[in-house]
């Protein structure tokens, strides 16, 4: 899960989804840096607003039910998990299943 | 529900024969005004904020792709559309898309589909090693802005549409098909001949939900057709298009979607979404 | 509904309280389908989305000057012609305006049948203007010739380039000549936007004839401006070509012995004269150096440009 915060919220150890470019385009962080606080000192003198992070917290068990039902609503006519509607299916409760926390 | 009849089907293609001031995001026209002030603005720079509007988009192909250019239905892509445009016309016709009323914050989740359906076509494009990606964002970015018509020409009449298909469970166009008696790819195409666009994005707009009718470019039309339900499947549906409904097997023959393809399009498309979310407000709800 | 689109289109820009019913009215007796409007972005929008065949424009519009030179500025729409309707107090500020850039001129009070005769007679001369490249609206040779000759003549700063199409005529064989018109209109447009653009303004784009271009800029901008022009017409230009002869890099065309032959893809050729470098007295001298350089640039594959670096020594 990608999650968008403000610079205010950064913390060490947070992990960066998408790469930081400065004004002309040029990347300063590359997708996948840990964040230090020397990083996160630099980027609020840079003026940086907000950033993507990885968001590795696990999903909570209401959140996961809700996502999951959302999911299956939306595929309701799905029947065959072999036609494509199937596997998309598929492939998106994998990625929320991995996502869920262990109870 | 009623069954509501609007308009015939030839009185209200002669209104959209003559749209030419569709309203677009005020955040995203805003942006444009900015950009256009400097002439020497690089025209990549520029191309790139104005692939995420499909109304100045479809505007400027209208404008280009028009007769008094010289050759019409030729042009199927941003970058080609400004390098033969120049930049005053550009700023000619990002001037004047101000004076046009905002849009309804009803339609943004329409703008956020459609974006997100651009970007996944670009990277169906780009993962089947397809030539001239370009082409496919924009088919991708344009698939629904027969929508776009029917919002401005016909806000109540459509409204009613969407209610009736969020309650019903109906697939959107179908219902649209049922209750207007054409549907919003119809109207895409018929705006795609008024306008004389390329067929390469004709098509896709236009068979978008009919996959096995389109007679050429299915290829283009597959792309677009499973574009636009992975990015519903994941969530990013317009209003009431929130449920999907099964996919043409066309699909499948023009695309090879062999491997991990469906989870690495899932997993490369989920933070380009997140950052639509920025772009586009969300509704206040 | 769809007679507007027969009719004839006339822009008329005027101020919101002024009411013109007697000049609309007598034009739309008339054929003429009057748009009236009284800000210039609405104005614009009419332009772009439907050119009009003429356009007349009060000066009692706040910013109609600046509404006119952008008019006239751009390469696509510079050819409609715009009437001025003034009152009899501006004319000595007109006769010394440094831009004055409309086509004719109406004084108030007017007769409407004054505005007929006038609209009538700009319509026809428009379509006469015989210097003007029919299918590209460039200025034509008569005007490339007397533009090199004051460049030479004031010693300005410039280049002059000439451009022509490679393997065009395989082309045309191949794709038909309309395709062919396709094919010069894209390079006219995509000529002029880059000298337009990189100059600011201060360069010149003519069409001679079939697929040779010309144009002058300033010298300094001679490398970027060639190289842009390349760059956009090899970006541009596949879109008129199949598909199969863009993957194979060719096009075949038959010869008069019906044997078949191959041919490069189209593309762009510039020969640059930089007056800088190049001491140059009368257009003769130009042209002949730029045959020179065509020659040599046409020999290599694909789009290329060559800036001539000799001087001319004058006995």
């Amino acid at each position: 899960m990608i999650k968008r915060i403000p610079i205010t919220d950064a913390r060490e150890g947070m992990v960066l989804a998408r790469a930081i470019a400065n004004d002309t385009g040029m990347t300063l962080c590359a997708e996948g840096t840990s964040l230090t606080e020397d990083l996160i000192q630099r980027f609020k003198q840079m003026e940086l607003a907000d950033m993507y992070i990885k968001n590795e917290e696990p999903l909570s068990q209401e959140d996961y039910s809700a996502l999951k039902e959302q999911i299956e609503h939306r595929f309701a006519v799905s029947h065959n998990p072999s036609s494509l509607l199937g596997k998309l299916k598929t492939v998106l409760l994998k990625r929320l299943e991995s996502q869920k926390g262990s109870i | 529900m009623g069954k509501v009849v609007v308009l015939d089907k030839s009185a209200f293609r002669k209104r959209i024969e003559r749209i030419s001031n569709l309203p677009t995001l005020p955040n995203l026209l805003q942006k444009f005004n900015e950009m256009i002030k400097d002439p020497k603005i690089s025209m990549d720079a520029l191309g790139k904020e104005l692939s995420k509007d499909q109304v100045i988009t479809s505007k400027l192909l209208k404008l280009v792709n028009s007769a008094f250019y010289g050759f019409p239905g030729r042009i199927s892509t941003i970058s080609h559309a400004l390098v033969l445009l120049g930049y005053d016309a550009l700023k000619g016709l990002i001037i004047t898309s101000s004076i046009f009323e905002n849009l309804s914050p009803t339609a943004y989740p329409l703008w956020r589909h459609s974006i997100a359906v651009s970007l996944a076509s670009r990277k169906i494009a780009t993962k089947l090693s397809l030539q001239d990606r370009e082409e496919f964002a924009v088919a991708g970015l344009l698939h629904d802005i027969g929508k776009v018509i029917l919002h401005m020409e016909a806000p109540q009449e459509y409204c009613a549409v969407v209610d009736y298909a969020r309650s019903s469970g109906q697939p959107l166009w179908m219902t649209e098909a049922e209750m207007l008696g054409f549907d919003h790819a119809t109207i895409g195409l018929w705006i795609c001949e008024e306008w004389t666009l390329p067929a390469k994005l004709a098509i896709p707009i236009g068979y978008h939900h009919m996959v096995n009718r389109a007679q050429d470019h299915k290829k283009r039309v597959a792309v677009v057709a499973l574009a636009d339900t992975v990015v519903r499947g994941m969530g990013s549906g317009a209003e009431g298009d929130l449920v999907l409904e099964e996919t043409d097997p066309l699909i499948e023959e023009q695309l090879p979607l062999t491997g991990g393809l469906l989870e690495n399009l899932v997993e490369e498309i989920e933070p380009e979404m997140e950052s639509i979310k920025d772009l586009v407000p969300e509704d206040m709800q | 509904m769809s007679e507007e689109r027969t009719q004839k289109r006339i822009l008329f820009l005027h101020e919101k309280d002024c009411a013109y019913d007697q000049i609309t009215g007598i034009l739309s007796g008339k054929g003429y389908c009057v748009i009236s409007c009284f800000d210039i972005n609405e104005a614009f929008t009419h332009i772009l989305n439907d050119p009009p065949v003429i356009i007349l424009v009060s000066s009692t519009i706040p910013v109609w000057e600046e509404f006119m030179s952008l008019t006239k500025d751009d390469s696509v729409y510079k050819h409609l012609p715009l009437i001025l309707l003034t009152r009899e107090e501006m004319l000595s500020s007109l006769v010394n305006h440094p831009r004055l850039s409309c086509d004719d001129f109406l004084l108030y009070p007017v007769t409407p049948e004054e505005v007929l005769l006038r609209v009538q007679l700009r319509e026809s001369s428009a379509t006469l203007n015989l210097d003007a490249n029919p299918l590209t609206h460039l200025p034509g040779n008569f005007t490339i010739m007397a533009t090199i000759q004051k460049t030479i003549d004031n010693k300005e700063q410039c280049a002059l380039c000439y451009l022509d199409l490679d393997n065009f005529k395989a082309f045309n064989d191949c794709y038909g000549f309309a395709r062919g018109d396709e094919a010069l209109r894209m390079t006219a447009r995509i000529v002029s936007n880059v000298v337009q653009r990189i100059s600011e303004g201060a360069g010149f784009v003519g069409h001679v004839g079939g697929d040779d271009f010309f144009f002058i800029i300033p010298a300094q901008c001679g490398k970027e401006c060639c190289e842009e022009i390349i760059t956009n017409f090899d970006l541009v230009i596949p879109t008129l070509m199949d598909e199969e002869d863009r993957a194979r890099g060719y096009i075949e065309s038959k010869d008069r012995q019906g044997k078949s032959q191959r041919f490069p893809l189209l593309s762009v050729s510039i020969a640059v004269i930089d007056l800088m470098i190049t001491g140059i007295n009368h257009l003769g001298e130009a042209s002949a150096i730029a045959g020179e350089l065509k020659k040599a640039v046409k020999k290599q594959k694909g789009s290329n440009y060559m800036i001539n670096r000799r001087k001319v020594r004058k006995a």
